[in-house]
């Protein structure tokens, strides 16, 4: 904070400059006649003069012209050039500015928040129309883009409400950073999950390097640019209301079994947690309750088919939103508050969130202009989901309930108060070592979850001439958010004696820019450049403390914690980035443009030597259609290309070996060894397209091919645990990602009273890892009971292996043991296949008619394979419907280790035994493809129309039915959705392990305008 | 305008470049971090040492990680203290488990290179050379390392700690002849500084530090290696185990002198404890065969009944999935460890190390084997031995059962499959003839080794024969079979191939055979 008197001190520096006019000025804005947003960049000449300026991004310029009347010729890429004159006496002007019928009109904005046409960028970009997001809404933005933007993936996590989602555009390159996208929210990084839909004007995804260098090293996995609302000068205030309703209904595709009870080898066993039983015939059989009320009991043995759906209800979610927007000419400001309150589809999981925004722009004086906004975000979960093999991941216990069991009775008898009025979990198998009672898991291990973000934002832009422009800006991101974790004594395993768990972190993020534009037209070439510095500044404070175990039954506070049973972790990073940029746009006669960008970036993360690192991109568009005559069918056809270098600096702390401090003062040495010679990741791209428009812009296509090699990656790799650390840092690695992208718009109908829209993707991404490090061909990502996931030198990334058959040579046929099972591999050798998409794509359609208009979106991701390690557990607990043939025996298909073939015959319990279960499973069996089709959103809407709403102060009316994740074209997985993942992090993409059931989503919204 | 452009442009980049500089200054201190410790001094030494003590016996965290995949998951099982009841555990099939065994040594080299560190910084080359400190430090790193030879073979050993990305193995021969040297300077060291009194201080969770009982360690654990050693290098061991007897300090004889290590909650807790209550084990057949056959005091202080049945009841090794599920072999119709031990997330009991029954059982087979060790007879040794295992567990009266004819009983299951007659028809009272004393030695030892020291019962087993164990009732390594003592090692982690590649082929080829479980060990017979 202590550079902003120095900024300031430019600031008014500069302000003190003034330059004496000679001539008279005029005043003016460019909008865009269709929606009246700004034109920024277009250019203002003097009729019959060589002389003129540009447009700001506010669309707003100021010209000296001579005395007398003069004509102005308004023109920019996209809409018809128009010609104003302006007499002797007006000092103030407005120009509309028409599309052209033959041109694209749209205006991006892009990095630094430059708005710029479109047609005249050198990489590809897509645009993410808003108008669905606040409709059929998702809690998280993130998951509204699947399917909408060639070349971006979306995966998110199952911990029900409020999820985590992963945002990866063109592939994975880094090793064990992040390969996510960068989100920047009016010119701050921010993140996807703490925004409000309503407050969206815009959102960009600039999928390259090349869109992106100039963000530095953040941005190498590309970035999402978000422009939020602001108010609206010379409009009355405007009032908008949103409110929808969702419902999420949780559908089972696993195929349980209903036939067989608890118990083994067909005999019936109260304390069996596998279903190896008796057949379920109504037969009286022991209770398996042992609250000591139920000693003795009996009940009859049937199937309960339904439990699972059963365990889970309908998820409902309320989002009520308003916005107030308005302002004279000077000030302008832009009210928004949004409130979600939702319940998951396990009931106790519920989920509140606040937004507010405040923003206030304007003119101070006719130079100076600010602005200014103010955003909280409050979110709490109670009770979210834990996800994979924790034990107390409700999903976990619900799946592996034996159909015998009824569910309302486990539901009722889940606890019970012994003779010493201690609480017990009442479940079949007492103190089992992965088992729980359902509802004990539900009711009595719960989490809390609560965050808090402020977001300050204030920028000062002082234009000092028509041409140049310059701009401070802080932004300030504080976050706070604690957690909280309690176990009920009797969690068995995981907490005898009850289990207490609280965790603050506490981020705050500075950023500080300064940042100069130059814009200027001379005759047939313009020039657009700015320059500009970043201060970067986080400090992170973090303390975790859990209680474990506790003294006093089921009190949840850190005193209670046992003698020795209390351990703090604290956590504590300072970091700074320091950064120095520029750009120049280079245009002739507005269909030549050759573009550069340059940043140099200093980093307190690396070592001395290497706090400095440089990089930079390149870039020509050719706009051919202006440049020759072609066929008039043809209204655009645009060349493009780009080559990029971004930097990145490495984690925090790696440049030091620093002992940790254990609970009790014992010393642990460092287990990684520091690089001092740690050097900056480097990541170069290249992308080539274009852009094609045909039939008046009723037919577009646009087409890239990209390239991009991540280097030098900053990795961990392992060591001999021998040699003292088990891992140290290295500067490694090329990951190479190539691909194509197309996108395709048309409009196949258009008249007075229908139109259809529709809009298709597709892009496909091949995946190399060229190279790892000496001596390291691979690289581990994700270990655990099932799977290794692996980057391996010359294979894409995300490798899965896993046990599975032990195959004869000759004929590739299991190896049968003389008891009749199959040989099971001792490692994880077999190979699975690779864990991400070959390709990913979405089909949207619009269809308008009259005052109806329906929207259909449909996605495919397609290739990749995912193990379900859920499958892994029902089969080899025999509760899946796979296990019932072979029953009463069957022969493995196989030969025996002397070539014969196998005749001995086993049971299916024997044979699920050896593959499945759940610390040595065979993955072979359990994987599946990935690829599947769905309906991922339908929304309805009826706006009212103007004629209904003429007399009230409506302005504008709608109501929209939505659906969300309606229905699978195809889906390889079968028993569940392979979008859904353990966790977001790179080697859990591929990896399904009891996570939530797929879910549908219905909705209805409401949209009113004042 | 043309001289505003010239004023402007250099004077925004000074003043850019001015804020910027001012700041770099700050980069180091912002990059280093300030809750651990960079450069380690003084009495932090000691509170190493901690970590290298429990780390060393493979329990790293509270978790007991490391110890579940090795002692409970291998040496447990191949021992035959207890059989396996989790029914996804191939281990006591002898099925090789690579991430069990991946994480088992991880675990050990984590104390392992702590300890490595500490001689360093404690060593005659080192900026502040403490040879007491290192003494006790080289008999803590032969006490951690013998396990681990015993369990793989040649092992990483010499270059423990190196820092470099490639580890060569030392072969077994090597390790016991540096157990040796290093055992013999460390006692002479400490033997001629006692007056010192204590070093490490109270970092030293297994004798506070003290130097007469850390001497004291190290001769008794001479002994025990001189014995692995006796089949293949008779002479080597017959010096060792001389040289051990008569050194100065004396050795493990009374149970105020064993070595104990004291769990700090709540970062290290005793393994077995932690692991316990997970129901994955429960008493071997073996073990119920001998301790009811003899009438064992010790059995009720070693198991608790069965939840079930209020009984005393053991399992077979070996059980098929299959047979898990069948009713006399379920968790709760067997014993459990005793409840002192069972203690998940509190478990506070200290973890026995070296007993002084092991030093007198050790004794009674040197005699055995006509080494010098004193004025004792064999008879004494057995003797003064099971009198020590009693006491320690609180028994006082045992003079019966050291005279007792009792043998081991049967074998009897609900479900008669099960059944077998015992394997052995030897009694407690010292035998006459040299086979049965050595099978007894054997098999009281075996009981005086339970329930910590599962690793020095399976080697000795390994190598004597004894106690006579169960065969498995299933085998899935095509390298070994039924027979008890079919896996001669466990195979070396896999992860070793991948991260230190040439180490482990430094490793195969210094065990002179494949890395399967079927190839013997260099002192294995």
């Amino acid at each position: 904070m202590r550079k902003l008197p120095n900024l300031f001190c430019v600031l008014l520096l500069l302000m003190g400059f003034t330059v004496n006019a000679q001539t008279r000025t005029i005043k003016g804005r460019v909008l865009s006649g269709q929606d009246k947003q700004p034109v920024p960049r277009a250019s203002v000449l003097i009729k019959g003069k060589s002389r003129g300026t540009t447009t700001g991004n506010d669309g707003s310029f100021s010209l000296n012209v001579p005395t007398g009347d003069v004509t102005l010729v308004v023109s920019f890429v996209g809409f018809t050039e128009k010609e104003v004159s302006v007499g002797n006496d007006e000092t103030s002007i407005a120009v509309e500015l028409a599309p052209s019928a033959q041109q694209l009109s749209d205006v991006v904005v892009t990095a630094l928040g430059v708005g710029k046409s479109k047609k005249t960028l050198n990489y590809s970009t897509q645009t993410v129309e808003t108008k669905d997001l606040t409709k059929a809404r998702e809690t998280n933005i993130g998951n509204s883009l699947s399917g909408r933007v060639a070349g971006l993936d979306v995966v998110r996590s199952s911990q029900g409400v409020g999820s985590d989602v992963r945002v990866v555009l063109r592939g994975d390159r880094s090793f064990s950073g992040s390969s996510e996208a960068l989100i920047i929210i009016d010119g701050i990084p921010g993140d996807l999950g703490t925004l409000n839909p309503d407050d969206v004007a815009s959102m960009n995804v600039l999928k390259g390097s090349s869109a992106s260098a100039l963000y530095g090293s953040d941005a190498q996995n590309g970035a999402i640019i978000i422009t939020t609302k602001k108010g609206t000068a010379g409009k009355s205030m405007a009032i908008g209301i949103n409110s929808s309703f969702q419902l999420d209904k949780a559908v089972n595709l696993r195929d349980f079994q209903n036939v067989y009870a608890q118990g083994s080898g067909g005999n019936y066993l109260a304390d069996a947690e596998a279903t190896w039983g008796p057949k379920m015939t109504g037969q009286t059989v022991k209770n398996w309750s042992i609250d000591p009320k139920d000693s003795n009991s009996t009940y009859a043995l049937t199937p309960h088919p339904d439990n699972y759906k059963d365990f889970f209800s309908t998820g409902k979610t309320f989002t009520n939103g308003v916005s107030l927007s308005g302002g004279g000419e000077k000030i302008q400001s832009y009210f928004s508050y949004t409130n979600i309150s939702g319940t998951g589809i396990v009931d106790n999981n519920k989920f509140n969130r606040h937004n507010f925004n405040f923003r206030v722009s304007g003119n101070i004086t006719d130079k100076l202009s600010f602005d200014a906004k103010i955003t909280y975000f409050y979110q709490k979960a109670d009770n979210y989901i834990k996800s994979d093999e924790d034990f107390t991941n409700v999903n976990r216990q619900i799946t592996r309930l034996p159909s015998n069991i009824s569910l309302d009775y486990a539901r009722s008898h889940y606890q019970f108060e012994n003779s010493d009025q201690e609480l017990k979990q009442n479940y079949w198998h007492p103190h089992s070592n992965g088992g729980e009672n359902p509802f004990w898991v539900k009711y009595n291990c719960t989490n809390f979850y609560e965050t808090n973000t402020v977001k300050g934002l204030a920028s000062l832009n002082y234009r000092f001439l028509s041409s140049l422009n310059f701009l401070v800006r802080v932004g300030v991101s504080k976050n706070n958010d604690n957690n909280e974790s309690r176990r009920f004594f009797d969690t068995y395993v995981m907490a005898d004696n009850g289990y207490f768990d609280v965790a603050y972190n506490n981020y705050t993020e500075t950023n500080t820019d300064a940042l100069l534009s130059y814009n200027k037209q001379f005759g047939n070439f313009g020039i657009y450049a700015n320059a500009g510095a970043n201060v970067k500044h986080i400090e992170s404070r973090s303390l975790e403390s859990t209680a474990y175990p506790l003294v006093n039954e089921n009190i949840f506070t850190l005193n209670n914690a046992a003698q020795g049973g209390l351990s703090s972790y604290e956590g504590s990073g300072k970091q700074e980035k320091q950064s120095l940029y520029g750009s120049a746009d280079i245009n002739y006669k507005n269909y030549l443009i050759l573009s550069g960008t340059a940043r140099n970036d200093w980093s307190s993360t690396l070592p001395k030597d290497y706090w400095s690192y440089f990089f930079g991109s390149g870039g020509l568009t050719a706009i051919i259609s202006e440049m020759v005559k072609l066929p008039d069918v043809i209204s655009l056809f645009k060349l493009r290309g780009s080559i990029a270098q971004t930097g990145n600096d490495a984690p925090i702390y790696g440049t030091k070996e620093y002992d940790p401090i254990n609970p009790g003062g014992s010393i642990s040495l460092s287990t990684t060894k520091p690089a001092d010679t740690l050097k900056p990741e480097i990541s170069t791209s290249q992308e080539y397209g274009f852009d094609l428009s045909l039939f008046k812009n009723r037919l577009g296509l646009e087409f890239t091919y990209y390239k991009t090699n991540s280097k030098n990656q900053l990795i961990s790799v392992a060591t001999p645990p021998a040699s003292g650390y088990q891992s140290k840092f290295i500067n490694a690695g090329n990951v190479q990602n190539k691909g194509i992208e197309i996108t395709v718009n048309a409009t196949p109908i258009k008249t007075r009273s229908f139109s259809w829209v529709a809009s298709v993707n597709y892009a496909k991404n091949d995946n190399k890892v060229i190279s790892i490090a000496p001596n390291s061909p691979e690289f581990v990502l994700r270990g655990d009971f099932i799977n290794l996931t692996k980057i391996v030198e010359g294979r894409p990334y995300g490798e899965m292996y896993s046990r599975g058959f032990e195959r004869d040579s000759a004929t590739g046929k299991p190896i049968i043991l003389d008891d009749g099972r199959p040989e099971v591999t001792s490692g994880k050798s077999v190979y699975l296949g690779n864990s991400r998409p070959k390709w990913t794509g979405g089909i949207s359609n619009r269809f308008t008619y009259k005052d109806f208009s329906l929207s259909i979106l449909i996605t495919a991701r397609m290739g990749g394979r995912i193990t379900s390690f859920t499958d892994a557990n029902l089969d080899g607990d025999g509760l899946s419907a796979r296990t019932l043939a072979g029953r009463d025996g069957f022969i493995v298909d196989g030969v025996k280790a002397d070539g014969s073939k196998n005749t001995t015959s086993i049971t299916s319990e024997q044979y699920w035994n050896v593959l499945g279960g759940r610390n040595t499973p065979a993955g072979e069996l359990f994987t599946y493809s990935a690829s599947n089709i769905r309906l991922r959103e339908l929304v309805l809407t009826y706006s009212l129309p103007q004629s209904m709403l003429g007399r009230t102060p409506i302005k504008s009316a709608s109501i929209s039915f939505t659906g969300r994740n309606l229905f699978f074209f195809r889906n390889d997985a079968k028993g569940f959705d392979p979008e859904l993942v353990v966790s977001t992090d790179n080697g859990s993409i591929g990896t399904e392990s009891f996570c939530l059931p797929y879910s549908r989503t219905f909705g209805l919204n409401l949209n009113l305008n004042f | 305008m043309k001289k505003f452009i010239s004023y402007f442009n250099p004077l925004t980049v000074l003043c850019i470049l001015i804020f910027l500089s001012s700041c770099t200054k700050k980069f180091e201190d912002l990059n280093t971090d300030k809750t651990k410790i960079v450069v380690l001094k003084g009495k932090e030494l000691d509170k190493l040492f901690t970590t290298a003590e429990y780390a060393g016996i493979t329990n790293t965290d509270a978790g007991a990680g490391g110890y579940q995949l090795l002692h409970s998951l291998y040496t447990d099982e191949q021992a035959q203290f207890y059989a396996c009841t989790q029914p996804r555990f191939p281990s006591d099939r002898n099925g090789m488990v690579g991430s069990w065994l991946d994480g088992g040594w991880g675990a050990f080299l984590t104390g392992a290179t702590t300890l490595a560190s500490i001689l360093k910084q404690t060593g005659p080359t080192s900026l502040s050379p403490d040879p007491e400190r290192e003494s006790v430090a080289k008999i803590w790193k032969a006490y951690i390392f013998l396990p681990m030879t015993d369990l793989f073979g040649p092992i990483p050993y010499s270059q423990v700690g190196s820092g470099e990305d490639i580890i060569l193995y030392d072969s077994q021969d090597a390790v016991y002849a540096d157990f040796f040297k290093i055992l013999a300077e460390a006692t002479t060291e400490i033997n001629g500084n006692l007056a010192r009194g204590t070093v490490f201080a109270d970092g030293d969770i297994i004798y506070g530090g003290s130097l007469a009982k850390w001497l004291k360690l190290g001769n008794s654990l001479r002994l025990r290696c001189a014995l692995r050693v006796s089949k293949i290098t008779p002479d080597i061991a017959k010096t060792e185990a001389e040289a051990a007897v008569a050194a100065g300090g004396g050795m493990i004889t009374t149970n105020g002198d064993n070595a104990f290590m004291s769990p700090s909650p709540p970062n290290y807790l005793n393994p077995l404890g932690v692991i316990s209550d997970w129901g994955e084990f429960r008493m071997s057949a073996s073990m119920e065969s001998v301790l009811k056959g003899y009438a064992d005091p010790r059995l009720p202080k070693f198991f608790e009944p069965a939840a079930n049945t209020g009984l005393f009841k053991g399992i077979r090794n070996g059980l098929t999935i299959e047979q898990m599920s069948d009713a006399p072999n379920s968790p709760d119709n067997n014993s459990n460890v005793v409840s002192r031990f069972r203690n998940a997330d509190m478990a506070t009991e200290p973890f026995g190390l070296f007993l002084a029954s092991e030093t007198w059982f050790d004794l009674a087979e040197a005699k055995l084997n006509g080494w010098n060790i004193g004025s004792f007879t064999a008879k004494e040794c057995y003797e003064n031995g099971i009198a020590a295992s009693m006491q320690q567990w609180g028994i006082t009266s045992y003079a019966g059962y050291i005279a007792s004819a009792n043998t081991p009983a049967p074998y009897t299951s609900s479900n008669p499959v099960y059944n077998a007659p015992p394997m052995s028809n030897i009694p407690v009272a010292f035998g006459t003839t040299e086979d049965v004393q050595r099978e007894q030695i054997g098999t009281q030892k075996w009981l005086a080794l339970y329930p910590f020291s599962s690793p020095e019962a399976w080697a000795e087993s390994r190598r004597t024969g004894y106690p006579k164990l169960y065969p498995r009732l299933n085998n899935e390594n095509p390298d070994a079979s039924l027979d008890p003592r079919s896996v001669k090692r466990l195979i070396y982690p896999p992860n070793e191939a991948i991260v230190n590649t040439k180490g482990y082929e430094s490793g195969v080829q210094l065990l002179g055979g494949p890395d399967k479980t079927s190839t013997k060990l260099w002192w294995n017979p």
